[in-house]
């Protein structure tokens, strides 16, 4: 068994070794364009630049002392979670090739109904005192309906009248957000006394999401459930029978057409199910941070969820690392804002569209690429002469 | 039903104010220009999904080179106005260059430049000012509006139609520009030919890269009109969330219209009449954030509407080619 095992780095063709180079240079030209805006922008570079690489390693936060509780470390963990649900929720999506953008609004409407189910069940407006566990699993799964109800209009619009998918879910994003609102300021979900926020429901909901280990760490249960999600998004798409036919869908439709794949009904599927992971994200999301619903303006998740969808090629495996690459950046942006006199946090969107960029283009280094293939080609002839060399002597 | 009543009732109250029109044409402009901008690329076969991104970052331009030459009191919208237009003509030129030299889903390439316009403005407005939010402390003023003389006069309709701004009447006159742009000169038959077939257009010498360059140009450039507008015009500064889905919005007109300017305008005003009604909340006992969700409702709709008129003329269609065949065969 072990003489048959090669290294890792042979194993690799010129194709997977030049989508590696690519990567590597778009993120090098990503974070070379930050370290470029931070110089620019902040008072002290040298110390923002250090928060914005070391910060979210720091799992003693220094500032303790001041007053600042915050968890670097944990910061990092947090953005991770949102991440790890959409990006595998538009994998999903786009390895069928449903341009469907309604994750946004998923995301909303997820978070609003397990709000409000949870202030049904543990809150002030009715004091039926539910189960804390009871009242979360009810809220992530009330949650996850809506999300997916969300998603299904596009999708069912589409299957029933044609109307474009793209088109109606980025109006469906600015429905759910305004229905959002509605909901926490102009209905009795809506808490009187900071007019800001929703009705509260029990302090142990929150509890049974964070647990603190000692004092400096934090276990966040929606970093389990979002890994959960990309298990699963990865064993749907490349395990099972649907899977294929999905994968089979985004590459050739036509092909998956006369093949017998149900086009329209497996179109439908995958953004019901991109809904479903949408609605759960918001519900994680909410449930994991507060007693209280907050939703005033639209997260970010769902186009995240399509930056990290590029990143990982939309194959949910390798979403851990590019989660966890983004949510570091986004960690350390965070902390170097925090500190007085650093740049915003915003710049982290240039880098990361930058990155998108770079990392698609098919034409970038195409000189590279062509040199690689060529430089292979003669390996292998060289070695085929080789070969039949030895055979003829 | 009574959310619908509600609604009626007070569209009967609001509609016989001159104000409502007003705001009605004032708000359905930049909703036009982007639409009229995405209809430009679309008919040359490109989905500029990044109008969005484009009019955010056009839009602080405009109020940031404004405000560096004095506001008002210069010429600074001016300037602001037409440096507005020449970086969305540049935006609109990167999106071709990533998408067709460097071979990017255009769709993909609008995301992300949503994503860098976004994160740019609010880091530059930041850096500039100081300010997370808003650019109320600049006073980058506003461009002049006009008053038009003798209809001026004319009791209702000189309130409609009256004492708008310049770039408001201009977006109206783009319609005429761009049917005229479209359907009778040269470049704009180059445009719709390689819209219609790629391959076609290339048969006969037309370069399709540079045609397809030239339409994302010029849709960047109405971009920039637009994000202007929303500063300079619509209000008088830039704020973060001051195209809040104008540039998604103009797309679905866009399709709704099939890229033709006429329709593209009348889908405009139908959503206009949505967003000038959130302004007359104080005349109903709606909610102002249900208010706000119709227009995007109505948008909704109305592409179900445009869907289901479209796929029965198809099917028309099929059937009279089908007739056709028949009698042929007959024949």
């Amino acid at each position: 068994m072990n003489k048959e095992k090669k290294p890792m780095f042979k194993k690799l063709d010129s194709e997977a070794k030049f989508s590696l180079l690519r990567m590597a240079v778009a993120i090098a030209i990503g974070l070379t364009l930050a370290v470029i805006l931070i110089v620019l922008s902040a008072e002290n570079p040298a110390e923002s630049l250090k928060y914005f690489f070391l910060g979210p390693l720091q799992i003693l936060n220094p500032n303790v002392a001041k007053g600042l509780a915050f968890n670097y470390f944990d910061f990092w963990i947090q953005s991770m979670i949102p991440l790890l649900f959409t990006g595998s929720a538009v994998c999903i999506m786009f390895s069928a090739n449903k341009f469907n953008l309604g994750l946004e609004g998923a995301i909303m409407c997820g978070g609003l109904a397990c709000g409000w189910v949870c202030c049904l069940l543990d809150g002030d407006i009715k004091a039926a005192n539910a189960n804390p566990v009871l009242c979360a699993i009810l809220g992530l799964l009330v949650g996850a309906i809506a999300g997916g109800l969300i998603t299904s209009i596009p999708a069912l619009l589409e299957k029933k009248w044609g109307a474009s998918v793209m088109v109606s879910s980025l109006m469906l994003n600015y429905i759910s957000l305004y229905i959002s609102r509605f909901c926490l300021f102009s209905t009795e979900f809506r808490d009187l006394k900071t007019s800001k926020y929703s009705n509260q429901w029990t302090e142990e909901v929150v509890l049974t999401f964070k647990k603190f280990l000692g004092t400096k760490l934090t276990l966040r249960l929606g970093l389990f459930i979002g890994i959960a999600v990309v298990i699963f998004a990865w064993a749907f798409l490349f395990k099972t029978k649907w899977g294929f036919k999905i994968r089979e869908l985004g590459h050739n439709p036509n092909f998956a057409k006369y093949v017998g794949v149900g086009v329209i009904s497996m179109g439908v599927l995958v953004q019901i199910i991109g809904g479903l992971i949408g609605g759960l994200c918001g519900a994680t999301v909410i449930l994991g941070n507060n007693n209280f619903y907050y939703g005033v303006e639209l997260t970010g998740y769902g186009w995240d969820g399509v930056t990290m969808a590029i990143f990982s090629g939309n194959n949910p495996k390798k979403l851990f690392l590019a989660t966890a690459f983004i949510a570091y950046i986004r960690a350390g942006a965070l902390i170097m804002s925090t500190a007085p006199g650093g740049p915003i946090n915003e710049l982290t969107k240039i880098v990361e569209g930058v990155i998108i960029l770079f990392l698609l283009a098919e034409k970038f280094l195409a000189k590279t690429h062509r040199k690689m293939i060529v430089k292979e080609a003669k390996e292998k002839q060289a070695l085929k002469l080789a070969n039949e060399a030895k055979e003829a002597e | 039903m009574s959310l619908i009543n509600e609604i009626i009732r007070t569209l009967q109250n609001v509609l016989v104010l001159p104000s409502f029109y007003f705001m009605l044409i004032q708000s359905a402009a930049p909703i036009l220009l982007a639409a009229l901008g995405c209809a430009v690329a679309a008919k040359a076969s490109a989905t500029n999904m990044g109008m969005e991104g484009i009019m955010t970052f056009t839009a602080l331009i405009a109020v940031l080179v404004s405000s560096a030459l004095g506001g008002s009191k210069g010429n600074g919208p001016w300037v602001g106005l037409v440096v507005a237009i020449a970086v969305g003509a540049l935006l609109g030129f990167l999106i071709s260059v990533f998408a067709f030299r460097l071979k990017i889903d255009i769709i993909l390439v609008g995301i992300a430049m949503n994503l860098i316009g976004t994160g740019a403005s609010v880091f530059l407005m930041y850096l500039l000012t100081g300010d997370r939010a808003t650019t109320t402390s600049l006073q980058s003023g506003t461009l002049p509006q006009i008053a038009i003389p003798f209809i001026k006069d004319i009791p209702f309709l000189g309130e409609v139609l009256s004492n708008h701004y310049i770039l408001t009447y201009f977006s109206y006159i783009l319609v005429f520009i761009m049917s005229f742009f479209l359907f009778k000169t040269k470049l704009g038959l180059r445009i719709r030919a390689v819209g219609e077939n790629e391959n076609a257009a290339e048969s006969v010498g037309i370069s399709s890269l540079n045609i397809k360059t030239i339409a994302l140009v010029i849709s960047g450039a109405i971009g920039g009109l637009a994000g202007a507008y929303m500063s300079e015009c619509y209000l008088a500064y830039f704020s973060s969330g001051l195209i809040a889905g104008r540039g998604f919005v103009g797309l679905a007109a866009c399709s709704m219209g099939s890229a033709n300017p006429g329709v593209i305008c009348l889908c405009c005003l139908a959503f206009g009449i949505f967003y000038a009604f959130s302004n007359f909340a104080t005349l109903s006992n709606l909610s102002i954030y249900a208010l706000n969700a119709l227009p995007y409702a109505v948008v909704l709709i109305g592409l179900v509407i445009y869907s289901v008129y479209t796929r029965k003329k198809e099917l028309k269609r099929l059937q009279g080619l089908d007739s056709e065949e028949h009698s042929e065969n007959k024949a």
